[in-house]
Parts: C-alpha cells; structure tokens; sequence
C-alpha cells in the first residue's frame, strides 16, 4: 500500500508541476470564463437600441390575406418586415444565400387559393413556415368566411383555437439533457486525455530505462496501480477546476434570465446522489481504461510507436463513446440502449447521461455498477499480469497471444 | 550473511541464455561475473534479484529466496535510466521510498550521498541538465540510497570517463569496507582483475570457468615473459622457442612454458652481451585466460 501511494504521489505531483500543463489549466479556465460571458457580450452587443438586426422580405401577389405583413411583424419583432417587390425576387434570393439573418416570405395565389413560401440561407433560419402559416391562415379564413357571409359568431368560432398543453411524464429537460451530453464528452475527453496520460508515462519510463530501476523497487502491480491513481486525481482535479470556474462563470457572468431555446438553464437535475453516482461512473470509467492504456505503454519500446499499440483501447473507447452519444440524442429506449447500461465498457458513457434525465431504475443502476466494478478488478488483475510480462521487454513488441502466454 | 546461487538456468524462445549457473560469496567483497556481451550476465542478475522467472535453480541470501520484498538489495541496470525531467533530489527520495526509507530518511541519505560523489550543486536541476557521467552517478546513488547490504552493479564502468572511473572505483572499495556484498558483471576483464577475489566466466552462457582468480591465475603457472631492453630481442628468443605475444612501443612479451625457458633466455640475453631493463616473469592476464577459454568453448 505505501508503494502504491508513493507511486500515486510521484505521478501526481509531476504531472501538476509539468508546464504543458498548467499551461492548458489556464487556457481551458480562461475559455470558460469567456464562454461564460458570452451571452451578456451578445446582449450589450444587440441592445433594442440597435433596431432589428434581421429582415424579411414580404412579398405578396394577392389582397386576400390582408393584414399578413402585421402579421408577420407581429410574429418576427426582432426583425425588419419590408414589403418587397415581386420582380425583384431574384435579387431578394442572391441576398437571402449569402445571409442567415435575411428571409423572404412569399404570400402567392394559386388556382385560385393562397399559398406561403418562405426562403432562407438554410433550415435553421429564424423564420418557421409552420409558425408564418399559423400566423395567416386564420386571417385568410375569416376573410373568405366574411366574403361567404357567414355570421359574426361562426367567424369567431373559426378563429378558436383548442386549450393545449404538453405534460412531461418524465423528469428530463432541457438542462439534464445537455449536461448529460457534456458529461458524456468530458468522460470521454478523460478517458482519452488522462488515459493516454498514463500510457505516455509508462512508455517514457520503459523507453528511458528508468522501468528497470523501478521494478527492483516496487512491485510491478503497485507501479501499475499507482500511475492510473495518480492521473486519475490529477483529472479529477483538472476537470473539478473547470466545472467550478463554469459554476463561477454562470453565477457570476451568464444574465439570471437566460435561456436556451427559451428554457432557463437548471442545475436541479444534480441532486447529491446523482452527482456521487456520476463521480462513480467517472472514476470506474476512468480506471478501467487506465489499466488497459498502462498495458499498452508497457508494451512499446519508443515513444512513436505508443499510438499504434493504444488503437484497440482506442477503437473500443471510441465506439462505447458513440453508443453513449447516440443512444443519448436518439434512442433513450431502445434495445442497443438497454444494452449498453450492463457492458462495463459503454456504461461509463451511457448510464451518466440517463441518471440525470431519470431514465433509468435504480436496479439497473446497482446491476451496471457491480458489472462495472467486477470488471475493473478483472482487467487490472490481468493487466498487471501483462504489465509485468512486457515492462522489461524489449525489441519485437510481444503479439497478444505471446502476452497472454507469459502473463500466466 | 552468504550469498548462494545454484544451478540457474534461464532459456528464451528455446535457445538457453544461461545453462546451470552457480557460486557462492560468503563474506563482503566483490564478485565478478564476466563474459562478452549477450553471454548472460544480465539475464543472470535478473534471475538472482527476481526480476525474471527463473527456469530451474535457486538464488538465496542467508538460506531465504531473494526477492525485493524479502531483503534491501540494490541493482545498478546495465541500461542507466533516470528521470530526465525530474530534478535530481526529488527522484532520489522517489526511489528511496519506493524501498521503505521515508521523505526524511530519503532525502537526508541522498543528500549524504550527492555530497560523498560531489554532485550536491545538481540536486535541484532536472536529471536531463547534468552531464552523463554525473547522470551515471545519480542511477548509482538510487542504488545505494537505501543502504543495501548486497549490491548488484551490472557493468559499472561502462560510458565513464577516468575521472569518474576512478572516483566510482574509489567507491567499491569502500562500500567493501563498510561491508557489502557487491556482485559486479563486466565484460572488461581489467576491472574485475583489480576488485573480485572469485568470479564466473561465461560465454554462451555456460560457465566457461569459475573460482578464486588467484588460484585460477596460479593453476596456469608463469606463462608470460615481458622484456624490456636496448636492441630487439626477437630473434633470440625465437632461437629459445618463445613465442612472440605483443610488441610494443618499449617492450616485448612472450609466451613461455615455464620459469625454465624464461631462464635459459635470460641466459642467452646476457650472454649476447645485452642488460634488460625488465625482465618480468608472470601469469597469463584474465583476458588471455578468457580468449584461451572461450576459443576453448567455441
């Protein structure tokens, strides 16, 4: 155990005194910060003093929607509504290709009946031809019902719309949802990061010949254990240092009416038990892809040869990151899913996102933690085996069948 | 307090890197394990401290298996390796605790030690920042740092300029005195001459000879002739059957059978009307007893 904690300190305190990386620390702390500001920059910047920073073209062949261009500047008050002329659509277009912030909403009769076109730079645009539909087909309806000569009251009872209202069953919002997905990339970004950290070290180590050195001193296994513990802090110490400059920055920076996509952002889906349960999967996650990259550094003899001996590790963090991501944006229920919340090496990715959007019973919770776990001590069993075998070899890297061999 | 290695034998892909290997060290000194390169000194340190899995045979120290956890040893690898990017003293209180010693302990025995090989003024600079020879001397400090009682130095001398050779000699000769046991592989035959009283010649990794190098030395009789003197004497001796070894710049040596024939030269020397310089009369060198052994092997 004392082994171990030398070890984990070592790795710790030269990794934090490292240049590159306080360096990075203060340019990730300082991007946040700014990041952090932008909302209230980007409403100095477009104060309603400014007048409308969008415009639509209004152009209409036909009087029997009157009123559409009210309508319309109703609808849209950040923008400029101007009536446009039919003959210079062409140029309206040219303009509306090149500028995200310009529209054209054409009001036109065919056979007799009008009909809305509305054109923009791409499908993102600020104008929704459901909303502008919305917006004139009641106005074109009571003017073909005045003209029909129907009654006041039939008129008005056109003009009603049904009371609605969208009940959520579950907890999921917005918030959960997007921090679910940066979770997923943090996780990601450790496991990556920090991982390809302890197999760098390893490496540099066996490389330097200072492995040899090492061994005679501390059990292999302690050395293993110790590094991934001692990066593993040192991400957890990072990643905590962002996520309490991004509390800073939002309490401090970020206007209290803020919104995305008209919803306030909420930290509410964090409650004390699920920040543990995330910290959890982090630090599972974290661990047992640490132990499998260990292996990999143990395996080569030259730093340049470290990415081709990481890929597996690399191709299978890659895909469970994709499950993860995927299964988040569009298949919350769905049997790949299922699935992924049991296999130690997509849980990691998987299970965070749904613990803050309460998709997930609490026995599959405690079902995917013992796998998880079951699993770490199973891979850093047997990559201290492999650790040991390859860490003093040198020369042709040993091909996994060999590993295997000498492992036992 | 003994050392004890019997019958170590160690085969990599089938091919044996060491075949049956054994000798004993029952007080402090130094032993000498020789060879060329790849004849399996490294592979039999390794087994001796655990680094390896022995095939067969056993390692002991006071009747107890070796191993890191069960005695302080220290192990100078053949391939010197520090920390490049971590200054001098904080690695050397790393390898300290990693044996047992604390913060403290560690960093007074470093301390003590940088002093004692005059490289106190590195011990806050990044290993990479200091010269190789002092690097060489850093690897030997983690060494010793915790005061092991059996010191395992493979190829000690090697990469070393005189100055630092000579202080690194100085050095073994007082860690003998203070008592340890020093198991030292060289392939330079000249420096295990001048420490180790016993020692194993391997080749191939075969024990090609093994034993007291003085009564080695002795077993092969007076079997070198060095002449120095005013004409060249060639010749002569070629006239007397001695064979020619090497000339040199200012002087000669010759094979001889025996005190006999260096007489009899010595007579037909004078008698020709020349005085020697010298005229020195010795056992073979342990270089000549290796090349004689590992032809012998070949």
């Amino acid at each position: 155990m004392k082994q171990i904690l030398t070890v984990f300190r070592f790795t710790f305190m030269e990794a934090v005194r490292k240049k590159a990386f306080l360096i990075i620390t203060a340019i990730v702390l300082l991007l946040i910060f700014a990041a952090s500001a932008i909302p209230a920059i980007s409403e100095i910047v477009s104060s309603p003093d400014d007048g409308p920073d969008k415009s639509i073209y209004f152009v209409s062949d036909t009087d029997r929607v009157p009123g559409a261009k009210e309508a319309i500047t109703a609808l849209f008050p950040e923008a400029e509504v101007i009536t446009g002329d039919i003959l210079l659509l062409e140029k309206y277009r040219d303009e509306v290709r090149v500028d995200a912030d310009k529209a054209i909403i054409e009001v036109t009769e065919t056979d007799s009946v009008p009909g809305i076109r509305v054109t923009a730079k791409t499908f993102m645009s600020f104008v929704d031809v459901g909303l502008v539909s919305d917006a004139l087909t009641p106005i074109y309806i009571r003017e073909e019902m005045k003209k029909s000569g129907a009654s006041d009251a039939l008129i008005e009872l056109s003009q009603t719309k049904l009371e609605n209202e969208f009940y959520m069953a579950g907890n999921m919002n917005l918030s959960g949802y997007y921090i679910g997905i940066v979770l997923l990339l943090i996780m990601f970004f450790a496991i990556y990061y920090y991982g390809y950290g302890v197999s760098m070290s390893i490496a540099n180590e066996k490389a330097s010949r200072v492995m040899e050195t090492l061994i005679v001193s501390a059990k292999p296994s302690h050395v293993l254990i110790g590094k991934c513990l001692g990066m593993g802090l040192l991400g957890l110490a990072q990643l905590s240092a962002f996520l309490l400059a991004a509390v800073a920055g939002y309490l401090l920076l970020v206007p209290k009416d803020f919104t995305i996509m008209g919803m306030p952002i909420s930290l509410s889906t964090f409650t004390f038990s699920s920040a543990v349960l995330v910290l959890l999967y982090f630090v599972l996650g974290f661990a047992l892809y640490a132990v499998m990259n260990a292996v990999c550094g143990a395996l080569v003899d030259k730093i340049e040869d470290l990415n081709s001996a990481m890929m597996p590790v690399a191709f299978i963090s890659m895909i469970s990151f994709y499950v993860g991501y995927f299964t988040a944006i569009s298949d919350t229920a769905g049997i790949i899913s299922k699935f992924a919340v049991y296999v130690p090496f997509t849980s990691p990715f998987v299970v965070p996102f749904k613990i803050l959007n309460s998709d997930i019973p609490a026995s599959d919770i405690a079902i995917s933690i013992a796998l998880l776990l079951a699993a770490v001590v199973v891979v850093a069993w047997f990559s201290a085996r492999l650790y040991t075998a390859s860490v003093l070899r040198y020369g042709k890297r040993l091909r996994i069948k060999e590993l295997y061999r000498k492992s036992k | 307090m003994n050392l004890k290695v019997e019958e170590l034998s160690k085969a990599f892909n089938g091919k044996k890197a060491v075949d049956r290997i054994s000798f004993s060290m029952d007080r402090p000194g130094v032993f000498g394990l020789i060879g060329t390169n790849g004849a399996g000194k490294t592979t039999t340190i390794r087994m001796i401290l655990g680094i390896i899995e022995k095939d067969s045979g056993s390692a002991e120290w006071n009747g107890k298996p070796i191993s890191r956890e069960t005695m302080s040893f220290g192990y100078m690898p053949e391939e010197r390796g520090i920390y490049t990017k971590t200054k001098v003293l904080s690695q050397l209180i790393y390898f300290g605790q990693l044996r047992g010693m604390s913060h403290g302990d560690a960093k007074r025995s470093a301390l003590s030690w940088m002093e004692r090989l005059g490289v106190s003024e590195y011990k806050d600079m990044l290993a990479e920042k200091v010269s190789k020879g002092n690097q060489q001397k850093i690897q030997l400090l983690a060494t010793l740092i915790h005061d092991p009682v059996l010191v395992v130095l493979d190829e000690p001398f090697s990469g070393l300029d005189p100055v630092n050779t000579e202080l690194i000699r100085k050095l073994i000769g007082e860690l003998v005195d203070e008592g340890k046991y020093i198991v030292m592989s060289s392939h330079q035959m000249s420096t295990v001459e001048e420490f180790c009283e016993n020692l194993v010649m391997l080749h191939n990794g075969q024990t090609i000879l093994s034993g007291n190098l003085k009564q080695i030395k002795a077993g092969y009789g007076h079997t070198n002739l060095l002449v120095r003197t005013g004409r060249d004497v060639t010749p002569l001796a070629q006239e007397c059957g001695l064979e020619l070894l090497a000339k040199r710049a200012d002087e000669t040596e010759f094979k001889i059978t025996g005190d006999e024939m260096a007489e009899m030269f010595l007579k037909r020397i004078i008698a020709d009307g020349q005085y020697p310089v010298k005229y020195e009369i010795r056992e073979p060198s342990l270089h000549e007893i290796f090349l004689e052994k590992a032809g012998v092997a070949k």
